[in-house]
């Protein structure tokens, strides 16, 4: 369970994230939706400890982000956004380490590890290099390292970017079945079509404020679309005539 | 070339807005490092009338020395580059040609103010040539010269993007160093000398005094034109994409498996390290203090123990910038994972422990064969307080000033005092061990186990006290890394 009161980032000036309040309930695949730079991310990195919050405190399966962040990693997985591998290891490699750094031993890391690359199809690409690899695997890798230790609640930054639609419908299988074992889910995608098959709940979050949180199942008795509601809350700009063009 | 020199700009723009994110004057201590280099060009000019008066009188030994100074100079702006931001594969998609890319990428090498100074010194070598026999051919001999370490440095740069030829440089180093140490051994001067004068700064110096000084410019040139052949081709090498190494490449890392929870990560910053250009200038000396062990029938401890802090020089950067190899990313994932400040440093703190443990793997039988129990165990003790010094002063240089360094490149970047006062208090135990055991034989080994406690408690401050620090200064340091 995610409960989050009052989350506010701050760089200087600009206020990224304003006085966030949220409630993600055990077991639920929550969609955090917004255009780019809308905080969607800055609100991750604190939940996830990458950013310290400016104000306001969030609890993660009953820990505060601020007393408790070890606790909270131990029990988190993470799909940062720009994924934080490291350029001159394997796929294999990020996965050997992170097991034991989660307690797991080294026959358990590797019969897991097997399993996870078995999944998204990165078996027989285990050993490449990190930096040599394809967006979509390194960030098949990242989940991997997301999922190896059995989180409780699971950050997940655009899992659907760059991949391909096997993987991705393989990753949706996989998170549905996590989400029926118990793990809260929070994502943030641009896919809305994605997100609409997939959460049993959303939130809009415009300019770091929350401008609509409401469950798919409300969405779907009024009958509105996410795209819809998305649209309503998001400006769009009309078509432009580039002369120049063509 | 307006195209050429367009790119140029934005490279010099890009460089200079980069360096002054660094800050004033005053930050990393910039000032004083500005200061010494004054003072050592001030102390290389004072070198040229004593070359022009040797030159004058026929003399070459001080000219070839300025000659040597300045083509290892030119190695350094070129290998120690971190600020380069265009480079010649992200130039790829643009109308240019691989040459038009070349030229760029020759031109980007005189951006920064180290190049200047380099140019400058190395012009100024014109004033002792000018009173040579033959200043023309050795003013000329002289361009080509400081061409050669210009296309020297980097076609190296280049190579080093290749595995294989990275081995091979490896393998070059290892047979030099074997090459000089058995004729220091032998005793072998003459023939030293012999080979010293086929070198680019005895051809140089040789188109100034001897007496056939063409001859020895047109070996000059043509070794000039073979390099910067070299040059071009290993440029378009660079540009090439590297898919073939996509997949399936081991290295005698991946083989090996480091247990504990750090393992993975002491595996990582062990790939890490050992691609820092500064730590190879250990082999050399590990290589000549093995076949010192090995080729003189009574060797000295006290050479042993001077050896032990010796040794620890070329690896500072790893001990006082042990963030430094990792990009903002793998901060983010250090930030991610479920380990404490302290478990961060001290990791690094092991990796640093186990490159110091490779450089000595051979040295410490050879001691235990030739010095006795004893004195190994002795200079293993000094290692770790060593260790323990640089580590402790290390971890807080770490967080509180740290900078970018490259794969395959010298550490370049940082407060160079505070460096020198770490080496300073680094070598303390080390100077402590070489006091101890030429005045006191007897008493020394207690006293090093005490001085190894009293580190010991000076590193566990340093470790809690940084780990303080980098929980504070995340974002600073993640910014010092872009």
């Amino acid at each position: 369970m995610i409960e989050i009161t009052g989350l506010s980032k701050t760089f200087g000036d600009f206020v990224a994230v304003h006085n966030l309040n949220l409630q993600v309930p055990k077991g639920v695949i929550f969609g955090l939706l917004g255009p780019n730079g809308s905080g969607k991310s800055t609100t991750v990195k604190m939940l996830t400890g990458i950013l310290q919050p400016s104000a306001g405190d969030a609890l993660i399966e009953g820990s505060s982000i601020l007393k408790s962040p070890l606790e909270i990693k131990q029990k988190i997985g993470v799909l940062p956004e720009d994924l934080a591998l490291f350029d001159s290891l394997t796929i294999w490699e990020h996965l050997k380490l992170c097991g034991p750094i989660y307690g797991l031993s080294r026959s358990e890391t590797d019969a897991r590890a097997e399993q996870l690359l078995n999944y998204l199809d990165l078996w027989s690409d285990r050993h490449t290099f990190v930096e040599q690899a394809s967006f979509g695997m390194k960030k098949k890798c990242g989940l991997a390292m997301a999922l190896i230790h059995n989180p409780k609640v699971l950050f997940l930054d655009e899992p659907f970017e760059g991949i391909d639609p096997v993987a991705s419908r393989s990753i949706k299988d996989l998170l549905i079945l996590m989400s029926t074992r118990g793990i809260t889910i929070l994502l943030t995608s641009h896919i809305l079509e994605v997100v609409e098959r997939l959460v049993s709940a959303f939130a809009v979050i415009v300019h770091g404020e929350i401008a609509v949180s409401q469950t798919m199942e409300e969405t779907l008795q009024a009958g509105r679309s996410l795209e819809e509601i998305y649209f309503q809350h998001v400006e769009r700009r009309a078509v432009e005539d580039f002369e120049w063009i063509g | 070339m307006d195209r050429i020199g367009a790119v140029l700009q934005y490279q010099w723009r890009a460089y200079w807005r980069r360096f002054r994110r660094a800050g004033t004057l005053s930050t990393n201590n910039l000032g004083i490092l500005v200061l010494l280099g004054g003072l050592f060009v001030v102390r290389y000019l004072q070198q040229l009338p004593i070359a022009a008066s040797q030159l004058a009188k026929g003399e070459t030994t001080r000219y070839q020395a300025l000659l040597a100074v300045v083509f290892l100079a030119w190695l350094f702006p070129v290998l120690g580059e971190s600020r380069r931001s265009i480079t010649g594969r992200g130039l790829l998609h643009l109308p240019f040609t691989a040459n038009d890319l070349f030229l760029i990428r020759v031109g980007s090498a005189f951006i920064t103010p180290v190049s200047w100074t380099i140019v400058a010194g190395s012009l100024a070598l014109c004033y002792p040539v000018a009173l040579a026999r033959h200043p023309v051919t050795g003013i000329l001999a002289l361009f080509v010269f400081l061409l050669l370490g210009l296309f020297t440095s980097l076609t190296i740069t280049h190579l080093l993007n290749s595995a294989l030829a990275r081995v091979l440089i490896l393998g070059a180093l290892v047979v030099v160093s074997a090459v000089a140490g058995l004729l220091w051994l032998e005793n072998q001067t003459e023939f030293a000398a012999t080979l010293m004068s086929l070198l680019p700064n005895g051809l140089t110096a040789a188109a100034a005094m001897s007496s056939t000084p063409l001859s020895s410019l047109a070996v000059l040139a043509g070794i000039t034109a073979v390099v910067a052949f070299l040059a071009l081709r290993t440029f378009r090498l660079t540009l090439q994409p590297r898919q073939n190494q996509r997949s399936q490449r081991f290295t005698f890392l991946s083989l090996i498996e480091i247990p504990g929870k750090f393992g993975g990560l002491l595996k990582k910053d062990l790939r890490y390290y050992s691609r820092l250009l500064d730590l190879y200038f250990a082999l050399p000396i590990v290589l000549l203090f093995n076949m010192y062990l090995v080729g003189d029938t009574a060797p000295s401890p006290i050479i042993f123990f001077i050896i032990v802090g010796v040794l620890f020089l070329p690896c500072i950067a790893l001990a006082f910038n042990s963030f430094g190899l990792d990009r903002p990313l793998g901060l983010d994932r250090y930030t991610l994972l479920p380990l404490s400040d302290q478990q961060k440093l001290f990791s690094k703190n092991l990796a640093f422990a186990t490159i110091m443990m490779v450089l000595f793997v051979t040295i410490l039988p050879l001691t235990f064969w030739k010095l006795g129990t004893r004195t190994s165990l002795l200079g293993l003790i000094e290692l770790i307080v060593v260790w323990l010094a640089y580590v402790s002063c290390g971890n807080w240089m770490s967080v509180s000033q740290p900078f970018k360094m490259q794969f395959y490149r010298f550490a370049s970047g940082g407060s160079a005092v505070d460096a020198v006062m770490g080496v300073i208090f680094g070598s303390v135990p080390a100077a402590v061990t070489v006091y101890l055991l030429y005045n006191e034989a007897r008493a020394s080994l207690w006293k090093l186990a005490a001085l190894m406690l009293i580190y010991l408690a000076v590193f566990m401050f340093s470790l809690s006290r940084s780990a303080r620090v980098l929980a504070n200064r995340r974002e600073e340091i993640r910014r010092a890394l872009w």
